[in-house]
C-alpha cells in the first residue's frame, strides 16, 4: 500500500541543528592548552595517559575517553567511527562518508543521548538524533562518553535530562607565546573520491584575549563497490547518489578580564549539500534518488566566573538556525519530485550557581530556558503540513547535591521540567511536568589501593520530537514523554600490573535498564503513525581494558579493549511473536580493540571492531538475521620537526581484510580503503 | 481442516453470479483444493517480498516459495498478484518488475519496468495484461500477457492503484498520493479513456461485481475508507458504508473494517455483508469470534467456488498471521511468513 512506503529513514534525515560550542572554559586551561605540543615523546604521551585515567576511574558513573592523540594515532575515520568503540555503545552506521550515524547507549536508543559541542547540547527538536558523522575529529581535543549523571556538578540542567552525554571537546588553537600568530594546514585524500583540506589560524590580539578561525572542506563521490549477496547470486555492484560536499568554517575568541572571570564566543557556519544513496533496492540500482542540502547558523557563547570562595558562576547561551532542503525523486510523487524545507530556530541560554561551603561538600543549581521553532514546507504543496509551526518553550531547573571524601562519593541531583507548545494550527499537546532525579556512589575499600566500586541510577526522558508530534500524517499530539530508568553497579581498579606492564586499568559494569512509552512509529490501518506503545528491559554488562607495555629504548606498547554483552528484550506485548525477542540491530556481543606501538619514528597502530549476529526485525527469526562482521584497519603516524614547522603524517588501510558487512541491512558499509594525511603546523 | 465438499452445481452458480471473474474466462472450474499463493508485501528497504504456498487440503505452507524455485530473492515491496489461465503475474513495485510464475512459482519471464515507474496492480484479458505505472501523470500498459512485453500505454490520473475489468472496460483508482479524486474508465478495444468518473479522495481499492464498481477511497489523510457503488451504466456513484477490504461471493460483498485509537493505539476490527440486491448491510457472521477484533485486516479474499474466506492480519513489521474461515468458523491458521499479506489467489495445481 502507498503509506506504508513512506520512509522511516526520512525521519534520520532531518536532523538539526548542529549546535557548536562553547562552554565557558577557565583561561588557566586555555594557557596550558598550548597547541597541542607537538614536542610530546612517547614518555611524555605516557603521562598524559596516565593523568587522565585516574579521572575516568575515579567516576562514580561510567565514563570513557578518548583523547586527540589517540584519536590522531589510531586512524579513525570520523566522529562516528570513533565512538562506536566505546564500551556500552551502538552506532547505527548507514555507510560512506555522508551516511548518517547515530548514538545509541545502552541500547536506549538515540534520543537519550546528550551529544554536546565543548559544553553545550547540540539540539535537533525536529527529528531528535544527532548526526555524528557531521562532527570532523581534525579539531578535536577530546571525546568522552558518561553514562547516567555527571560526577561534575556544575553543568546545565538540559544535560539531566538524558541517559547519558557523549561530549566532543575542541582544542583551543593559540600560538605558544606572547603576540604571535600560529598556522595549520592539513590535507587529506583517500578512497572514492575523498579530499579533505582544513585550515586553521590563530593569534593572540592582547595579553587576555586569543582569537583563532578555521575552515574546514570535504568531499567525496563515495562511490564504493560493495558485493551484493541475494540467494545464490552474487554480484558486484557500486553505490549510487552518493557524492558529499561539506564546508564548516568557525572563529572562536577567548577572552579573559582582569577579575580573571572568562568569556569565550563562537560564531560558526556550515553548508553541505549530500546526495543520500538509501537502502540497496533489488533489481532496481538507480533506488530512490535523495538529496540533503543544509545550512548551520550558530553563534554561542559563555562566561565563567569564580568568586571569592564559596561560589562560582556560569552562564551559557546559544542560538542556531538550521535550514534543510530534502528533496526525494519517486515516480509516486506528483511531477515524480517531493521537496521538504524546514528551518529549525533555537534559543537557548543557562545559568549555573556551584556553592562550596566545605571543601568536601557541593551545592549547583542550574537553570535552563530553550525555545525552539520549526517552518515545514512540502512541496508540491500540502496545505496541512505548511500550517503547523510548532513553537515549544522548555524550561529546566536542576538542583545537585555532591559529597566527596576520599574513601566514598555521594552525587545526587533533581531535574525539574515544564514544557509548552504553541502552533499556528492551534492543535498542540498538553502542557509536560516531570521532575527526575539521580544518583550515584562510589566506594573505594583500602586508600592504599585504587580499587572503587560504583552504583548509579538515573531517570531520563525523552521529549517527543516535532516529527512525533505534528510530522504530516504521522505524528500524534497524543504522545508523552518517553521514559528510561538506568541502574549500574561496577568496578574499576588500576594498577602496575603484571610482571610485563607498567600499567594496567580495568572496569567492569553490569547495568539495568527499562524503556516505557516507548515512541515508535507503529504502522496500523494503513497509515503509520508515533505511538507510545514500546515497553523494552535491557541487561548488560561493559569491560574495558587497558594495557601499557614497555618494550625498551623508548618504544611502547599500549593497547584497549571494550567488550559489551547485550540482552535488550521487547516486552511490550506477551502475546506478540516478538516478546522477549532482542532489539532490531542490537548485538549480544560486541567489542572493540586497539594496540598501538610507539616506536621513536613513529607509531603503527591497529584496530578491530566487530559484532556478532543480529536481526533486523523485532521478531528474531531466522529470516531476518544478519550475520556478525570484524573490520580491521592498521594506520602509521608519524611527527617530525622539520624547517619550516612540525609535521604530522598518517596513512591508513582501513577495512584491510575488505570485510563485506551492513550495520543496516542493505546499506553496505566500504569495504577496503586507504586514506593518506598530512598536517604542517607553523 | 475440514473442507466443505461443494456440489458442482454450486460452483456453477457461484460462478454465473459473479461476473467479476472474467480473467478466469478459459480457466477450468477451479477446485476447492485449488494452491492458495499468498502475496507478502514486506517491508520498505527489506527486499523481502515473497510468496507463500499454502495446500488446503493438507493444510501446508512453503514459505518464500518464489526463491525456493529461483534461487533468489522475489524484490523490494511487493504490490500485487494476479491468477490468469494457470499462470501468476505479480508486481514488485520498488524493484520495479513486473514477474510471470508458473503454478509452481517457476518464472518463465520479467519484466523491469525501471524507466518507466513502480508498477502497482494488474488486471487480464484476452491474453494481455494491464498494469498500473506510478508517474506524473500515471499511466496503464498494455503487455503481452505470454511474452510480457509492452504494446501501448494510456494516461490515467497521477498515482493510480488499483485496476479492475468489467464487462468491456477497465476502471483505474487515481489516488494522486492522496490528492486523487478520480475513477478512469478505459475502453478496452480502443484502449482509450473514455470516461472519468469523480468518487471521494484517495480511491485505492476497487472491486467489479455485477452490475457495478466499488471503490474505497481511503481519504486525504488515509483515514476515511468510504465504500462507494459506481453504476457501471449510468456511472452513478453513492457511498454504501465504511470498510478498508472488500471481497465478493455469490450474490454478497463480505467487508473488514479497521479503525485505531490513536491515543490507546487500540485496533478494532468489524466484519459486514452489503447485498447489492436489497441495498442491506448485514452483520458480520461470515466471521464468527473474536479473534481478529483487535487486530489489522489487511487481506480479504474468497475462494470463488468454496467460500472459503482467507484473512491476514498484519503489524506492519513482523510477518503477518492468515486465518481461513469456512462458513463463518475459523478453521486454520498460519504464519504468512512474510511482512503484509495483501492477496490470497487461487490456481488449480
Amino acid at each position: 500500500m502507498a503509506i506504508c512506503s513512506i520512509s522511516k529513514n526520512r525521519f534520520y534525515w532531518r536532523r538539526g541543528a548542529l549546535g557548536l560550542l562553547l562552554g565557558a572554559l577557565l583561561l588557566s586551561e586555555a594557557k596550558a592548552q598550548v597547541w597541542d605540543s607537538v614536542q610530546t615523546r612517547e614518555l611524555q604521551t605516557v603521562n598524559v595517559t596516565e593523568k587522565r585515567k585516574p579521572a575516568v576511574l575515579r567516576s562514580p558513573v561510567p565514563l570513557q575517553v578518548l583523547d586527540a592523540g589517540q584519536i590522531r594515532r589510531l586512524g579513525y575515520q570520523d566522529a562516528g567511527d570513533a565512538v562506536r568503540r566505546f564500551a556500552g555503545v551502538g552506532v547505527r552506521d548507514y555507510g560512506g562518508i555522508g551516511g548518517l550515524k547515530t548514538i545509541s547507549v545502552r541500547s536506549l536508543g538515540p534520543h537519550h543521548t546528550a551529544v554536546t559541542y565543548d559544553g553545550v547540547a547540540v539540539g535537533n527538536v525536529q527529528a531528535g538524533q544527532i548526526d555524528l558523522g557531521r562532527f570532523p575529529l581534525d579539531n578535536l581535543a577530546q571525546i568522552s562518553l558518561t553514562v547516567g549523571q555527571s560526577a561534575d556538578i556544575f553543568q546545565p540542567a538540559r544535560l539531566a535530562a538524558f541517559g547519558s552525554v557523549l561530549a566532543f571537546q575542541t582544542e583551543r588553537f593559540a600560538p605558544v607565546n606572547g603576540s604571535g600568530q600560529c598556522w595549520a594546514l592539513n590535507l587529506k585524500a583517500g578512497s572514492f573520491g575523498f579530499a579533505n583540506p582544513f585550515l586553521r589560524y590563530g593569534r593572540r590580539l592582547s595579553e587576555r584575549a586569543l582569537l583563532s578561525v578555521e575552515s574546514n572542506y570535504r568531499r567525496a563521490d563515495g562511490r564504493y563497490p560493495f558485493t551484493l549477496v541475494n540467494g545464490d547470486f552474487v554480484s558486484r555492484e557500486k553505490r549510487q547518489n552518493t557524492a558529499v560536499n561539506e564546508w564548516n568554517s568557525e572563529a572562536n575568541l577567548y577572552h579573559t578580564f582582569r577579575d580573571s572571570s572568562s568569556l569565550s564566543l563562537k560564531a560558526s557556519y556550515s553548508r553541505s549539500d549530500r546526495e543520500l544513496p538509501g537502502s540497496v533496492i533489488l533489481y532496481n540500482p538507480a533506488g530512490r534518488r535523495e538529496r540533503l542540502r543544509e545550512q548551520h547558523v550558530l553563534v554561542q557563547g559563555g562566561y565563567e566566573k569564580q568568586y571569592e570562595s564559596p561560589w562560582r558562576l556560569k552562564g551559557l547561551f546559544k542560538y542556531n538556525r538550521a535550514y534543510s532542503e530534502y528533496r526525494e525523486h519517486d515516480a509516486k510523487y506528483e511531477g515524480g519530485v517531493q521537496e521538504e524545507k524546514h528551518r529549525q530556530q533555537e534559543f537557548y541560554g543557562s545559568g549555573m550557581l556551584l556553592f562550596t561551603p566545605v571543601g568536601r561538600i557541593a551545592f549547583s543549581g542550574a537553570s535552563d530556558l530553550t525555545v525552539n521553532t520549526l517552518h515545514s514546507g512540502f512541496y508540491p504543496l500540502r496545505e496541512q503540513a505548511a500550517l503547523t509551526h510548532p513553537v515549544r518553550y522548555t524550561s529546566q531547573t536542576s538542583l545537585s547535591f555532591q559529597y566527596l571524601h576520599e574513601r566514598f562519593s555521594l552525587t545526587g541531583t533533581l531535574l525539574s521540567t515544564w514544557i509548552t507548545e504553541q502552533a499556528a494550527s492551534g492543535e498542540t499537546p498538553d502542557d509536560r511536568y516531570r521532575f527526575t532525579p539521580s544518583l550515584s556512589f562510589s566506594f573505594r575499600p583500602w586508600t592504599s589501593r585504587s580499587l572503587r566500586f560504583r552504583i548509579l541510577y538515573k531517570q531520563a526522558y525523552r521529549v517527543p520530537t516535532f516529527n512525533d508530534l505534528y510530522y504530516l500524517r504521522i505524528g500524534n499530539l497524543k504522545l508523552k514523554a518517553e521514559s528510561a530508568r538506568e541502574y549500574g553497579a561496577g568496578a574499576t581498579w588500576s594498577g602496575k600490573g603484571l610482571p610485563f606492564t607498567s600499567y594496567i586499568a580495568l572496569t567492569v559494569d553490569g547495568y539495568y535498564n527499562n524503556v516505557r512509552d516507548k515512541i515508535t512509529a507503529i504502522p496500523t490501518t494503513y497509515i503509520w503513525k508515533m505511538q507510545n506503545t514500546g515497553k523494552v528491559r535491557i541487561w548488560g554488562a561493559d569491560l574495558t581494558l587497558k594495557m601499557l607495555v614497555p618494550l625498551g629504548d623508548r618504544s611502547e606498547l599500549s593497547l584497549s579493549g571494550s567488550y559489551t554483552r547485550q540482552r535488550a528484550e521487547d516486552v511490550t506485548d506477551p502475546s506478540a511473536s516478538y516478546y522477549k525477542h532482542q532489539l532490531p540491530y542490537t548485538p549480544e556481543h560486541s567489542g572493540s580493540g586497539a594496540v598501538s606501538v610507539a616506536f621513536p619514528w613513529a607509531t603503527l597502530s591497529y584496530t578491530v571492531i566487530g559484532a556478532g549476529e543480529r536481526y533486523v526485525n523485532k521478531e528474531n527469526v531466522a529470516m531476518y538475521r544478519l550475520p556478525g562482521y570484524g573490520e580491521h584497519t592498521i594506520s602509521l603516524h608519524r611527527e617530525l620537526e622539520a624547517k619550516y614547522g612540525t609535521w604530522r603524517l598518517q596513512a591508513e588501510l582501513i577495512n584491510l581484510t575488505d570485510e563485506q558487512y551492513a550495520i543496516i541491512q542493505y546499506y553496505p558499509m566500504p569495504g577496503r580503503s586507504f586514506r593518506v594525511s598530512a598536517t604542517c603546523l607553523f | 481442516m475440514k473442507i466443505r465438499n461443494l456440489s458442482l452445481f454450486a460452483g456453477l452458480f457461484a460462478l454465473l453470479l459473479s461476473s467479476c471473474h472474467d480473467e478466469k474466462k478459459g480457466d477450468p472450474i477451479l477446485s476447492p483444493n485449488a494452491s492458495v499463493f499468498i502475496l507478502n508485501e514486506g517491508s520498505m528497504s527489506g527486499n523481502n517480498a515473497s510468496i507463500t504456498l499454502y495446500d488446503p487440503a493438507g493444510e501446508t505452507t512453503v514459505a518464500d516459495i518464489y526463491r525456493a524455485q529461483n534461487g533468489r530473492q522475489l524484490g523490494e515491496l511487493a504490490q500485487n498478484i494476479l491468477a490468469y489461465d494457470s499462470e501468476l503475474f505479480v508486481t514488485v513495485s520498488g524493484s520495479r518488475l513486473i514477474c510471470r510464475l508458473g503454478n509452481d512459482g517457476k518464472e518463465k519471464g520479467r519484466l523491469s519496468m525501471a524507466p518507466h515507474g513502480d508498477p502497482r496492480y494488474l488486471a487480464a484479458k484476452d491474453g494481455k495484461l494491464y498494469v498500473t505505472v506510478y508517474g506524473t501523470p500515471g499511466r496503464v500498459f498494455r503487455l503481452n500477457a505470454a511474452t510480457l512485453t509492452i504494446e501501448d500505454s494510456v494516461v490515467v490520473g497521477n498515482n493510480p492503484e488499483n485496476i479492475v475489468l468489467s464487462g468491456s472496460k477497465l476502471y483505474v483508482s487515481n489516488a494522486a498520493y492522496g490528492a486523487g479524486e478520480t475513477i478512469s474508465v478505459i475502453d478496452v478495444a480502443s484502449f482509450t479513456v473514455t470516461q472519468t468518473v469523480p468518487v471521494r479522495k484517495n480511491p485505492n481499492d476497487l472491486l467489479a461485481h455485477g452490475p457495478a464498481v466499488y471503490v474505497i477511497s481511503w481519504g486525504e489523510n488515509w483515514d476515511a475508507f468510504d465504500l462507494q457503488q459506481i453504476d457501471t451504466s449510468s456511472l452513478a456513484v453513492r457511498v454504501i458504508t465504511k470498510a478498508n477490504k472488500m471481497a465478493a461471493y455469490r450474490n454478497k460483498l463480505y467487508m473488514a473494517y479497521s479503525t485505531t485509537d490513536w491515543g490507546s493505539g487500540e485496533t478494532t476490527t468489524t466484519f459486514s455483508t452489503y447485498d447489492p440486491a436489497t441495498d442491506q448491510i448485514g452483520s458480520g457472521n461470515f466471521i464468527t469470534g473474536d479473534a481478529l477484533s483487535n487486530k489489522t485486516v489487511y487481506m480479504l479474499n474468497i475462494h470463488p467456488v468454496s467460500g472459503q474466506t482467507y484473512i491476514s492480519t498484519t503489524d506492519y513489521e513482523t510477518n503477518g498471521s492468515v486465518y481461513v474461515f469456512q462458513d463463518g468458523q475459523l478453521t486454520g491458521s498460519f504464519t504468512s511468513g512474510g511482512i503484509n499479506p495483501t492477496k490470497a489467489v487461487f490456481v488449480n495445481k
